[in-house]
């Protein structure tokens, strides 16, 4: 029997084609067919004639049907194998053929994927922190009705917080809240064994985690019962400190830790991560129940369902004049005001945070796509040719997909590392006062999305090829010398007008960045009024055992022991250290003008100095400082105040304020000098208060805080300040520290971390542009290297081609350029609140990004017009 | 290895096929004669067994199949035995060599 080739054909296995059951069939009946023809043949052979032989051998087989049946049924299974096979085994192929591809065109294929990471990554950490930030960090019920009260005076401008008896009448008779609390943020001491520390901590009132949903982590929260008078002081462990100190045993329940001095029977634990709604703070160690005695609470409030804040403030208002002691003037009124209302600032800030990465992913996507499209226009006859030789469409897209899929993985894969690393510098940068970017994570919603929308860009670009894949344009691909054309014209514009697009973008980011780095620069070397390096203090607290004489004495001792140590030049008492200057709770006005004129009250930020406090701060003052050093003294201190020079030339525009006098509150007061203003950074630029100082008089605190200048290392103060503190007294403890460049900086620091973040995003918008643009430049050599290498072969200089990319480069940068810089100076006054002086329009800044941007687009340039320089002219005009 | 009848005669099948491919490639026909030829008559194989004999075992990839023209020049399917093939029939023999002592020494006893 004669075999065709199978020998060499029997080492393929199952190379089956997709069969259809008819095919089965046919064969199967060609197979039974041969047998029986071969039978019959063999009985012709034997003497019958041909009709009897064929009708036996067909008798002597049996049922056909039943063979046919069966190798259907069995081939079924089988092709179903071998196809899922073969589609593996070609997906296999495409991988490995898109990693083949990928090394061809590696920094396409790595600009691709890098922008995708960059892109996803960058999203998506802004999207998490953001997220963070809106929302509360500890989620609580019916947030939306929930409100924050405070007292507003509307003559002041000013908003107080809520004394314990209006707090008190609220809770027993305020109708139109559902619920009603107050917390405090306070500091106290606690006394461990020996050691006193001074720690941040809470006060709420009773039945507060109920109010807003919370459960204790162990044990109760605190009860209407606890409130009584003569009731055992009670208080509550953090739950870090739970953790942290009493090792998270349950036993702590029942034990008594001492706070001021007093036992309190730990009652609860509060719940992990637990922050009082409309708090920012930092989470309190500790908390105790709020006091009829407590003032300056902040109280929060439930509104009933369908209740108007209207309503609200109205009835508060009215009960709370209605209370005992409290005198309320008829422009005080109180407010409640919902989360939204508060925080404008911070969501201004944090829209044009959500704006900017959107800008950021806006470019990533567009570079992507045009990478994609410059693949694909490469790609253009390869295709052609494959499908001349015989692939499928179907098999093209699946090549395609697979190419696509892997590029978007990589990218994927490295846009979450990217958003780890991200995250993990934000959190090490955020500024003092959000402290809720403490658990800032990846949000999963923020990833899904920033990840569908690259990727989806990815695959929709990676699929344009598969457009290609019609016959004619097949065709047209294969014809000789497509080569050098650009491609349709309106191709080539849409490439283009994509790369104009992001690199206007990427112009609009710088604008804002480099804004925002001069406006922090001007912000942080301000001119401050006094000086801040090596201006410290230290607050010490004599205990509530001792009495008011002793404490006096302690004090003065201290400060004189402090004025002796060497290294220190100059201390003195103040209420405060610049650049806080205290809140202003006293109104100040000329003593000629009339009580009643309500327009010419002027609140001025004000603290206690003694006379030497001026020169210790390096406060340069006009006329004179206080006569007498009241410290030492029982009674009042003359009237005497010095104001700084706004609050001068406010009072007395265009006189001279030294000799006039003013009255404040009910007293009236000399002015005896006027100080230099003293300027404080703050988030909307600098605030020069109003301010005024006046002699030191606090003789029944508790604490004194001593302000001195010093140029010592923290090490050595500290044992100096020890020193002398033992010297005066051993029951001087201290209270706090603090210095006024740290403050400075604290200060600074969320204008400091905006800017920081914003120029971040300018730096990644500006890489993503020069990719972009690499990618477009690159494009447009190999398409002309034709056309190039006729005008080498010509004799054009390397000059000259160089030139020529450039200038083709150059153009897209140029029009990108105009067209970011005309969108910022249009945009820019949306800037303005953010900026100190500089201007929105600020002309350094520009140039600045001009510059930046040419150096961009030399870089983006410069490998391209090296290749085109390289061309062999030999290479490019030989036949394709 | 206890096997029961019907099992027995399906694989004996398989094996007799096996065992004709391994001399050479052929098709169903010829596979039919040269079993016939060397059971001296006494075994034949239904035809529609044997073809899903065939089948079943070109499914199993013991044996592969390749069409082809037969010395009439008619298009036939010629079977041929593959790696996994011989190792069955290895095996299957070795089994059946096993059973048929068994059954023998069980028969023979007086």
């Amino acid at each position: 029997m004669a075999r065709e080739g199978i020998p060499r054909r029997l080492r393929r296995l199952f190379r089956l084609p997709w069969v259809s059951a008819a095919t089965i069939a046919r064969d199967v009946d060609d197979e039974l067919h041969f047998h029986i023809e071969m039978r019959a043949a063999e009985l012709m052979a034997s003497g019958l004639d041909a009709e009897s032989a064929t009708a036996e051998a067909w008798r002597s087989f049996g049922h056909p049907s039943a063979v046919r049946d069966h190798a259907i049924a069995v081939n079924a299974r089988v092709v179903r194998r071998a196809h899922v096979r073969e589609w593996l085994v070609g997906a296999a192929h495409d991988a490995r053929f898109a990693l083949r591809q990928t090394r061809r065109t590696p920094l396409l294929t790595i600009s691709a994927v890098a922008t995708l990471a960059l892109s996803i990554g960058a999203s998506t950490a802004i999207f998490s922190v953001v997220h963070r930030l809106l929302i509360a960090p500890f989620q609580f019920d019916d947030s939306d009705r929930m409100v924050w009260i405070s007292m507003k005076n509307v003559r002041e401008n000013a908003i107080s917080l809520i004394d314990a008896n209006v707090f008190d009448a609220w809770r027993t008779r305020a109708y139109t809240l559902e619920a009603i609390g107050a917390t405090r943020a306070r500091e106290v001491e606690l006394r461990d064994g020996t050691r006193i520390e001074t720690i941040s901590a809470g006060a709420m009132s009773a039945g507060f985690l109920q109010f807003v949903g919370a459960h204790p982590a162990l044990g109760r929260g605190f009860e209407p019962s606890d409130e009584r008078s003569g009731a055992a002081p009670v208080a509550m462990l953090g739950y870090e400190e739970w953790e942290s100190k009493f090792g998270g045993r349950s036993e702590v329940i029942g034990h008594s830790i001492t706070i001021d001095s007093a036992p309190h029977v730990i009652v609860g634990v509060a719940p992990a991560g637990f922050v009082a709604p409309f708090d920012n703070g930092p989470p309190k160690r500790v908390w105790l129940l709020v006091t009829q005695s407590s003032r300056a609470l902040s109280v929060i409030g439930k509104l009933r369902r369908g209740v108007a804040i209207d309503a609200v403030n109205r009835e508060l208002t009215a009960v709370a004049g209605q209370v005992p002691g409290e005198r309320l003037d008829s422009s005080e009124s109180a407010q409640a005001q919902r989360e939204q209302d508060i925080y404008q600032s911070l969501r201004r800030g944090i829209l044009l945070l959500f704006a900017s990465v959107g800008v950021v992913l806006l470019i990533g996507c567009a570079n992507v796509a045009n990478l994609l499209l410059v693949r694909a226009w490469s790609r253009k006859r390869e295709l052609a040719i494959r499908t001349a030789l015989g692939a499928g469409r179907a098999r093209l897209t699946r090549q395609l997909i697979v190419e696509s899929l892997t590029i978007a993985t990589a990218g994927g894969v490295g846009g979450v590392a990217f958003a780890s690393a991200a995250i993990s510098v934000v959190i090490k940068l955020r500024p003092r006062g959000l402290e809720v970017l403490d658990h800032v994570y990846i949000e999963p919603v923020a990833l899904a999305w920033t990840t569908i929308i690259a990727l989806s860009t990815g695959l929709v670009f990676g699929l344009v090829p598969a457009l290609f894949a019609t016959p004619r344009a097949m065709a047209e691909s294969l014809k000789a010398g497509q080569r050098e054309t650009s491609g349709r014209r309106g191709a080539r514009v849409f490439r283009s007008s994509i790369v104009v697009f992001e690199i206007a973008l990427s112009v609009m980011l710088l604008v804002g960045a480099g804004l925002l780095v001069r406006s922090f620069h001007s912000l942080s070397t301000v001119e401050l009024g006094f000086a801040s390096h090596g201006f410290n203090s230290v607050t010490v607290r004599a205990g509530r055992a001792v009495a008011p004489p002793l404490r006096r004495a302690m004090i003065a001792a201290f400060l004189q022991r402090l004025r002796q140590t060497p290294g220190i030049q100059g201390a003195s008492l103040a209420t405060s250290l610049p650049p806080h200057i205290g809140a202003g709770g006293l109104s100040i006005q000329r003593e000629d003008r009339a009580v009643s004129e309500s327009a010419q009250y002027e609140l001025a930020g004000s603290i206690e100095v003694q006379p030497s406090f001026f020169n210790v701060a390096g406060i340069k003052v006009r006329g004179r400082t206080f006569n007498a050093d009241s410290t030492g003294m029982d009674s009042l201190p003359a009237a005497e105040v010095v104001i700084n020079e706004r609050l001068a030339q406010r009072l007395w525009p265009g006189g001279d304020a030294i000799g006039q006098r003013v009255r404040i509150g009910k007293t009236v007061n000399n002015v005896v000098g006027v100080a230099n203003n003293i300027t404080i950074p703050g988030e909307s630029g600098e605030q020069s208060e109003l301010q005024w100082y006046r002699p030191w008089f606090r003789l029944n605190d508790d604490d004194a805080t001593v302000v001195f200048r010093s140029e010592m290392s923290e090490v050595a103060l500290d044992s100096a300040v020890h020193r002398a503190m033992r010297g005066a007294s051993v029951h001087l403890t201290v209270a706090r520290k603090a210095s006024s460049d740290e403050e400075l900086r604290v200060m600074l620091a969320p204008m400091k971390f905006a800017t920081a973040l914003v120029s971040g995003f300018a730096i990644i918008a500006l890489c993503l542009s020069v990719v972009g643009l690499y990618g477009v430049v690159a494009f447009t050599v190999s398409q002309r290297t034709r056309e190039i290498g006729v005008r080498i072969a010509l004799g054009a200089q390397s000059r000259d081609i160089a030139r020529a990319v450039a200038v083709d480069g150059g153009a897209l940068v140029a029009i990108g350029l105009l067209v970011g810089l005309a969108l910022s100076t249009a945009s820019s006054p949306l800037l303005k609140a953010y900026l100190y002086s500089v201007g929105e329009r600020d002309p350094f800044t520009y140039a600045a990004i001009v510059v930046i941007l040419g150096a961009a687009a030399l870089l983006a340039g410069y490998l391209p017009a090296r290749r085109a320089m390289h061309v062999d002219p030999v290479v490019a005009l030989s036949a394709d | 290895m206890t096997r029961d009848f019907n099992d027995l005669r399906h694989g004996t099948l398989d094996v007799l096929v096996l065992k004709a491919l391994s001399a050479e490639p052929m098709h169903g026909y010829a596979i039919a004669n040269w079993v016939g030829e060397r059971a001296s008559g006494d075994l034949a194989i239904t035809d529609p067994a044997l073809y899903k004999a065939l089948h079943r075992l070109e499914a199993d990839g013991a044996v592969s199949a390749e069409w082809g023209l037969s010395d009439n020049n008619r298009r036939a399917k010629y079977y041929a035995l593959t790696a996994r093939g011989r190792q069955t029939l290895r095996s299957e023999l070795a089994a059946w060599r096993r059973y048929s002592r068994a059954v023998n020494a069980v028969l023979e006893t007086a």
